[in-house]
């Protein structure tokens, strides 16, 4: 298990794990694409025979309808074997590209939260479906066409050679010198590309900068202008691709110029050699059947080289999509899920739970901690309120109790299990909401509530105008206008209501609301109270008298080392009796 | 009755957009350009036509060859000229190399240009839209799916035109060359080609069509359901619910993949009908040829020759099916930039704005429903020569930014439609019609949100300005505190700024936005959180370095908290 564990060390690590999980379908794609060029060998072998019986060997004669309906099958063959293998190939890079999408949802679970939001989400979601996608050309085109480009020329190669050994020898000649011209103009092209890398880069990018930086540029009354320099830096841009293209192209004119030349050679040697002027090798054995039949392979023999060359930007692209994913995954994350923790961990809760914080200390990994020495001792039914002001770790305090940041040191633990791993609801301070119904948003954090029991605490929360009919089902914000900031309190309480826990985390419940939901909210935190523990982030007075212990956040505090002195982070510890 | 007419016409209106679209840029990118395109195309036809002709000369050099040597070792004399055909053969080779390697390198040239005249037209059409609007697209998800659409609009040309094009001019050519010897077997094999490929192409494109669309769809709502869990995450991991959410992405997940399965297949059938289509024209010009030779149409050689160059016929329709199916790709592109493109350039009444200097200027906003303090009663601005400074204050998400855009009289229009109700006055006239373009000459803003273009200093400091000297460009660098930073640049004041040149940090970016601003002289001075990123020592030095600016102006500046050294001020204050 911890050999799987290994994590991606690059980007070809990745595609190569990726091709080999779909190592069994991959391979019959190659098989099916091998077999469809002997087809296409038998195919060429057939019409050679047809055109030379009917126009030299014995004129007049009627056709061999068994030639015909050869010729007709092995075509047929060869065209379902190549839709086999496109077939195959997409199947290969679908599933690989699915389990790939897994992977990455099981990384992103496994990964602090705190990580994952450092992260814009739009990005991440990119990563999910864009990056993910750029793999498809490689898994169903640019692999199996690797193992075809050596193939398929060596099969046509074999089937020449053996009609005309000097025509093969041509071939083989012209063969490894089509990937070296390649190559070099590849360096000539890289070179030129390096020289303007910085200036490529910079007119590319120009079009989105300034579309990005377009309300500065309108309030500045640079449009005009802007647009005039968009116009020029495109135009510098399209003469500097050029000037790189001009040699980039080379490469496809290297390989056009020799499958054209090596047609040609091969024509002029098979005529020359029909007409008797080659007196030696196997160019007197040459018969009309037989040049034709090597004239017809010689563009084939090239055919495989020209795809492998137009699928090569599609592993340029998944490779530069697995260099992203690469050190966000590990081969773990390829293995089947485990069956879900929390639901197993949590057998026949107690009526009355204890939660234990000790010495908890607090801060993001990798930057100075921001509260150091909590202790606290909570049962259900108690509330624990956390004040102090901006900046000392309120909010960071409650992030590393919902399990959402590491704690530095020390623990919390409920019911001797340690909290991170525990059902509890967290409520922030910007409620998690989408576009959808609000049966939809109440249903994300409670996923089993029914349709009466939604309504039942809707209305208990004052928002009774929306369990009239079908509001359940109305969009939630629909004018455009958003939910007021008492509104959205409610929505969060209400998912508490549908789905309580043992633990409920809140950030500044009552912060900027209006004084008729500021008393609902309070009203609906003292009805919660008794089932459940409260651990609040707030200032307001109003849940002083709801809490049970208090802690007052300094600055001093922050300081404090755990296990240094019993409980210098309390400043003022009430206790109810 | 009323509210149902008006969807049903949108409706209509958004299909013929929808449709449209395609047709709209094809005008501008291909019509306009009609010339580079037609030499385009006929370079590619060269190419294509090169190589059926080699084939079909080397099929007929052989064979005319074979039946020479033949009739040489009966005794005959060599009555053939073996040099024309041999040098036309290597014409030919080296006529579809060089006119490959043009075809691609023009048209290539013509792309970039096209890319030029879209970048023009979108910039236009964006910079015409109103600043929400404008915020909603210029997040890096939108941008990034800008870019992809506009590589998209590449096919256009180079894939869904030229090569189409070129395969049916040279089948065309094709059948006026058999049709010397056989008018029938000519037309047989044009229509037989011409028919195949029009209804394999139509069908692929009426089935692919609606999947391809049905895919984009669903790639935009697996987008949003990953953005939406990704937001969700501190709420789904303290719930443990996270596994659960995980579910619907998979769902997602197998739907792109059905989908992309089922386009796949369908682009594979397409390919083994034109491959089918191909083989047939084979062994029916075979037959043809055959039976053309037996009936003394046409002689040996010329037969092979006409087989062989239907056989190079193959290469160009093989490729067909992979091209033609970009077309969904790229209608949903051009869809999709098609509404940017249509934005007009907001036409400017002429309208008499207040003359300058101001002496008053006040904004009355009721209602507002992202502003709580304009609900109740209505919220008012008074900007006067003895009391020209407001401080507003306020929580974030109070109202801050949306209080500056309705002074600037960005948002004064959507305001409106979302039911606020505001007016605008300067020096007691009424000026809510022309405040938009009064403001957009006499006030500057520092926005929240620091903006460094990715070009030199120089071009960040004068944009939208002409004529600047840089001892101006200096002294305004030294009011912010940035001189000696610009000193100690490689270039100076052409040193590059951005992702791909220097690097600034937050308090120096933000520096740098306000120097711009110093260099006019506007009669409003907007300032939102003009301190992020400052620390309270270098606030209070810029504070006191940008008076002599600020005197004669009026100002508001919004914070969410006001540090002490704004205090030397008669400030009018509000708290939001």
């Amino acid at each position: 298990m911890a050999a799987m564990a290994a994590e991606f060390s690059s980007g070809p690590e990745l595609l190569r794990f990726l091709s080999q999980q779909q190592q069994h379908r991959l391979r019959l794609a190659v098989a099916c694409g091998a077999l469809a060029t002997a087809c296409l060998i038998a195919q060429w072998y057939l019409l050679c025979t047809l055109l030379f019986q009917g126009l030299l060997a014995t004129p007049g004669l009627t056709l061999s309808p068994v030639l015909l309906a050869a010729l007709v099958a092995v075509m047929l063959l060869r065209l379902g074997l190549l839709r086999a293998q496109e077939v195959l190939a997409s199947n290969a890079s679908t599933t690989g590209r699915q389990a790939l999408r897994r992977a990455l949802l099981q990384s992103w679970q496994h990964r602090p939260v705190y990580q994952l939001a450092q992260q814009s989400p739009a990005a991440l979601a990119s990563q999910w479906l864009e990056d993910v996608d750029a793999f498809d050309g490689y898994l169903a085109r640019y692999w199996p066409q690797q193992y075809l480009t050596v193939l398929a020329p060596l099969l046509i190669l074999l089937a020449v050679l053996y009609t005309d050994w000097l025509a093969g020898l041509l071939l083989l000649c012209s063969a490894p010198l089509i990937p070296l011209f390649m190559a070099l103009v590849g360096m000539g092209a890289e070179q030129l590309n390096q020289r303007h890398f910085l200036l490529r880069q910079r007119l590319a990018g120009h079009f989105l900068d300034r579309i990005r930086q377009l309300a500065t540029i309108k309030r500045l009354q640079a449009v005009a202008a802007s647009r005039a320099e968009v116009a020029s830096r495109s135009d510098q841009y399209r003469q500097v691709v050029m000037r790189t293209l001009k040699v980039a192209f080379l490469s496809s004119a290297v390989l056009e110029f020799f499958s054209s030349v090596a047609i040609a050679s091969v024509a002029l040697y098979i005529g020359f050699g029909l007409l008797g002027a080659i007196n030696w090798g196997p160019a007197a054995g040459l018969t009309l059947f037989s040049g034709l039949f090597i004239l017809l392979l010689a563009p084939e023999f090239f055919q495989p080289l020209r795809s492998f060359a137009q699928f090569y930007h599609d592993k340029a692209s998944a490779l530069a999509a697995a260099n992203q994913l690469a050190p966000l995954l590990s081969r773990s994350d390829f293995q089947p899920a485990a069956a879900d923790t929390a639901t197993t961990t949590t057998p026949a809760a107690p009526v009355v739970q204890q939660l234990l914080i000790s010495q908890l200390a607090v801060g993001y990994p990798g930057a100075a901690r921001l509260q150091a020495g909590l202790n606290a001792r909570l049962h259900t039914g108690q509330c624990l309120l956390i004040s102090g002001s901006s900046g000392l770790g309120k909010t960071t305090i409650l992030q590393t109790l919902a399990g959402l940041l590491p704690a530095c040191s020390g623990s919390a633990r409920l019911n001797q299990q340690p909290l991170a791993t525990q059902v509890m609801a967290y409520l922030p301070q910007q409620p998690w909401l989408i576009a959808g119904s609000w049966a939809d948003n109440l249903r994300l954090l409670a996923p089993e509530a029914t349709e009466p029991q939604m309504r039942q605490v809707l209305s208990e929360l004052g928002l009774a105008e929306l369990v009239a009919e079908s509001g359940l089902y109305r969009q939630i914000g629909e004018q455009g206008q958003g939910l007021s900031g008492g509104q959205l309190q409610r929505v969060q309480l209400a998912r508490v209501l549908l789905a309580p826990t043992a633990v409920v985390l809140l950030d500044e419940p009552t912060a900027s609301l209006d004084n008729q939901s500021r008393d609902i909210v309070i009203n609906v935190l003292r009805q919660l109270k008794p089932k459940t523990m409260l651990i609040i982030v707030s200032h307001d007075p109003a849940l002083q008298a709801l809490a049970d212990q208090h802690w007052q956040l300094t600055a001093a505090t922050k300081d404090a080392t755990p296990g240094l002195t019993a409980a210098p982070a309390l400043e003022q510890v009430q206790h109810e009796a | 009755m009323k509210p149902e007419v008006v969807t049903n016409n949108s409706a209509t209106a958004k299909r013929q957009t929808k449709a449209g679209a395609l047709a709209f840029w094809s005008k501008k990118l291909l019509w306009q350009q009609r010339r580079r395109i037609g030499i385009g195309a006929l370079l590619a036809f060269a190419t294509a036509a090169f190589g059926l002709a080699l084939l079909g000369l080397s099929g007929w050099f052989i064979t005319a060859t074979a039946l020479a040597g033949i009739s040489v070792a009966a005794g005959a004399m060599l009555a053939l000229d073996v040099y024309l055909p041999g040098s036309g053969i290597r014409f030919f080779a080296l006529g579809r190399t060089v006119s490959r390697y043009l075809e691609r390198l023009y048209n290539h040239d013509s792309v970039l240009r096209q890319l030029a005249l879209v970048r023009q037209q979108l910039f236009q059409g964006l910079a015409s839209l109103s600043p929400t609007a404008m915020a909603r697209q210029t997040n890096a998800d939108w941008l990034s799916r800008l870019t992809a659409d506009l590589e998209s609009l590449d096919n256009l040309l180079l894939r869904l035109l030229l090569p189409p094009l070129s395969a049916l001019l040279s089948l065309l050519l094709l059948s006026a060359v058999i049709s010397i010897w056989s008018g029938p077997a000519a037309l047989l094999l044009l229509l037989l080609c011409l028919v195949g490929c029009g209804i394999i192409f139509s069908l692929l494109i009426r089935y692919q069509q609606p999947l391809s669309q049905q895919l984009a769809a669903e790639f935009n709502q697996a987008r949003l359901a990953v953005i939406n869990y990704l937001q969700g995450l501190p709420e789904l991991t303290a719930a443990r619910l996270q596994a659960h959410q995980q579910q619907a992405l998979l769902q997602f997940s197998h739907t792109l993949g059905q989908l992309q399965q089922q386009i796949a297949r369908q682009q594979a059938n397409a390919q083994l009908a034109v491959n089918a289509l191909h083989s047939v024209q084979v062994v029916l010009a075979a037959l043809l040829a055959l039976a053309g030779f037996n009936a003394g149409l046409l002689n040996a050689p010329v037969a092979v020759m006409l087989v062989l160059a239907v056989f190079a016929l193959g290469e160009l329709l093989q490729l067909l099916p992979g091209q033609l199916s970009q077309l969904g790709k790229t209608r949903f592109a051009a869809g999709r930039l098609y509404p940017l493109a249509q934005q007009l350039p907001a036409v400017a009444a002429p309208v008499a704005l207040p003359a300058t200097p101001w002496h008053h200027l006040q904004l009355t906003v009721a209602a507002h429903p992202r502003l709580p303090a304009s609900q109740a009663v209505p919220l008012q601005l008074d900007f006067s020569t003895e009391q020209p400074w407001w401080l507003v204050s306020g929580r974030s998400g109070s109202g801050k930014s949306t209080l500056a855009g309705l002074l600037l009289a960005e948002t004064l229009a959507e305001a409106a439609s979302a039911g606020a109700r505001c007016h605008y006055s300067i020096d007691q006239q009424q000026v809510t019609a022309a405040a938009e373009s009064a403001m957009q000459q006499h006030s500057v803003c520092l926005s929240q949100q620091n903006s460094v273009l990715a070009d030199s200093l120089y071009a960040n400091l004068t944009l939208g300005l002409a004529d600047i000297s840089d001892a101006r460009l200096w002294q305004v660098l030294a009011q912010v505190e940035l001189a000696d930073w610009a000193l100690g640049l490689p270039q100076g004041l052409d040193s590059w700024l951005g992702d791909t040149g220097q690097q600034l940090s937050g308090g120096q970016a933000r520096r740098l936005c306000l120097a711009r601003l110093l260099l006019r002289s506007p009669q409003l001075v907007v300032l939102d959180e003009p301190f992020n990123g400052l620390d309270d020592a270098m606030a209070a030095r810029l504070w006191a370095n940008i008076q002599p600016w600020l005197a004669g102006k009026f100002v508001l500046v919004l914070l969410h908290q006001a540090p002490a050294f704004l205090s030397s001020r008669q400030w009018q204050q509000l708290t939001l």
